[in-house]
């Protein structure tokens, strides 16, 4: 079945790394193991790509301000904690459980293994943007010019590739390419996990008029830009950690409520006077 | 072929397929407006991915359903409104509410504002973080069609920021096939260098090892797998497999006393796909739901 794709990636050059003059260095790696194409083995160290800057919270209970906990308890009037240890899996079918034990369960886990092996060749736009999961950076392990014979051949051809592993206990799918001088590996979410683009079309029927569209159109092309990530920065993760130090201080600062935008009413208008705005401003630059 | 007197014992994944049927169960994770110029358009933000919940039940020694309970260190149950959220900070913990985390940027928490349509393409996979899907809220089917076809058209992405649940977002808002997604980016200093591991390596290759890799790649390339779908779960295929041979050979099966209200199911993107069709129905917004047979 075919399957309605993203509009694929331009050749963006594969010098392009597109990091921030702040980005923050890879870490320790976080595995070694082998890249095999073919009879092609070159050893690999792999690190995370991303560096979480996310404000975490803990669940607090609100009295003793003490961190929650969670256990598990048999349904019923009186609920039975059960501990972690002593519970089964069950997989419900109809009105029923097959219960599996823990030895059972382990049997299904993958073999453990170093290897990152590559099974295929797949078109850079194979999968669009809903199946991508984590990135990962391979570094060289020792080998240094195998890597780099890695690197070139991936960038000359173009295309990446798609790679087998199993790491800490999971298998994974990913793809595997060349960027800057790097190789670059995403993990893969599996089929029915995420909803593909274009999956659900939308019904023919009334849309907008001739004129509205025109004039979207403009509006759209008046706001082109290129994409520049560092263009952008995380305000909001400053001003909660200021919001943090000023109630510990003891301040609490008053608050504005946010108030929901009235959708448009009138599309025409609503564009041209976007428009005409957006022109006399510029033109007053 | 009748199915009246002796039901056919359903395979795990019919029975998680069936239940899923029931009745959409998605709901959004964001709803505001999308704003570009003037013009504001109400929609709802749905995960696109299902999180990864086990579809295995934990159960008590004795084969009965548990549910997770949140308790205080004492032991003692909590309720929802028992619980909120703190930050430790230098050894006090600072609660923090709902109304602070949106107050905090009042506009940008109901309202995604469309300030630059680049290339789609232009944003390398290093930025993409999660997927979600925007289906028209409830008065405004006319503007969301229009910006959807008008971004497909030119083939560009909407970038914006926004806050969703306490957290700011750089968000990638494009078309396909008339229906708005997003893709939450990370912001520049959340991705790594990897500069500093020796790379990009100076020497070049000899040309022995090019052939050599030149010629192993070439090889997968003509192995003729083509890959048009994302991996298959192996590790759910296994487990059905093994449920589905325990239930025929009647081993280890328990009586469900009774149906837990939240059971994990791997058909949130069928639920997903159920409620899109339902919001984009002309007319204004109705929900739909599914009469059973």
């Amino acid at each position: 079945m075919a399957r309605p794709r993203v509009p694929p990636p331009p050749e963006r050059a594969p010098e392009a790394l597109q990091l921030a003059d702040d980005a923050p260095s890879v870490g320790r790696a976080l595995w070694k193991a082998e890249l095999s194409i073919g009879a092609e083995v070159v050893p690999v160290k792999l690190y995370t790509a991303v560096s979480d800057h996310t404000v975490h919270f803990k669940m607090v209970e609100k009295r003793s301000l003490e961190p929650v906990r969670s256990e598990m308890v048999e349904a019923g009037k009186k609920p039975r904690v059960i501990p972690y240890a002593d519970t089964l899996r069950g997989f419900q079918v109809g009105e029923s459980y097959v219960v599996l034990s823990k030895e059972e369960l382990k049997e299904l886990d993958p073999e453990a293994s170093r290897t990152i092996e590559a099974v295929a060749l797949v078109p850079a736009d194979a999968f669009g943007p809903a199946w991508l999961n984590k990135p990962y950076y391979l570094g060289p392990d020792g080998d240094a010019e195998g890597y780099a014979a890695v690197v070139h051949t991936l960038a000359d051809d173009g295309r990446h590739a798609l790679v087998h592993f199993v790491m800490r206990g999971t298998a994974y799918a990913g793809t595997l390419r060349s960027e800057g001088g790097v190789l670059v590996l995403v993990t893969l979410r599996h089929e029915g996990e995420a909803l593909a683009p274009g999956t659900v079309e939308r019904p023919a029927g009334s849309g907008p008029t001739a004129r509205e569209q025109a004039l979207a159109e403009q509006l759209v092309h008046a706001f082109e830009g290129d994409f520049d990530p560092s263009q952008y920065r995380d305000t909001y993760r400053d001003k909660l950690m200021e919001l943090i130090e000023a109630k510990a201080r003891g301040a609490a600062p008053a608050l504005k409520a946010p108030r929901k935008k009235a959708a448009t009413s009138e599309l025409g208008d609503a564009l041209a006077k976007s428009l005409a705005q957006l022109k006399k401003s510029r033109s007053a630059a | 072929m009748s199915a009246i007197k002796r039901a056919r014992k359903k395979k795990p994944s019919e029975a998680l397929k069936e239940k899923a049927e029931r009745k959409p169960r998605t709901r959004p994770v964001w709803s505001g407006t999308l704003s570009f110029g003037l013009v504001t358009i109400p929609v709802e933000m749905h995960a696109s991915v299902r999180e990864t919940a086990s579809s295995l039940r934990m159960l008590s020694p004795e084969g009965k359903p548990l549910k997770r309970r949140t308790v205080a260190p004492s032991g003692k149950p909590l309720r929802d409104s028992d619980i909120v959220r703190g930050y430790p900070l230098e050894g006090r913990m600072v609660v923090v509410s709902d109304e602070e985390l949106d107050a905090l940027a009042p506009e940008q928490s109901r309202d995604i504002s469309l300030a630059s349509f680049v290339p789609a393409q232009q944003i390398g996979a290093l930025y993409l973080e999660r997927p979600y899907v925007l289906a028209p809220g409830s008065s405004g089917q006319k503007p969301y069609f229009l910006l959807a076809d008008t971004m497909e058209k030119v083939g560009r992405a909407g970038i914006a920021t926004f806050v969703m649940r306490g957290k700011q977002q750089l968000v990638a808002i494009y078309a396909v096939r008339g229906l708005l997604y997003a893709h939450t980016l990370r912001f520049s200093d959340e991705v790594r260098d990897p500069r500093g591991l020796g790379l990009p390596i100076a020497e070049a290759p000899g040309a022995e090892r090019m052939k050599a890799v030149k010629s192993a790649l070439a090889g997968l390339a003509s192995s003729g797998a083509e890959l048009t779908s994302p991996p298959k779960d192996v590790y759910q295929e296994k487990l059905n497999a093994l449920v589905e041979k325990k239930r025929k050979a009647h081993r280890d099966v328990v009586r469900a006393p009774e149906l837990p209200k939240e059971t994990p199911s791997h058909s949130e993107v069928v639920d997903l796909i159920e409620v899109l069709k339902a919001s984009l129905k002309a007319g204004p917004k109705q929900t739909t739901r599914k009469r059973s047979a």
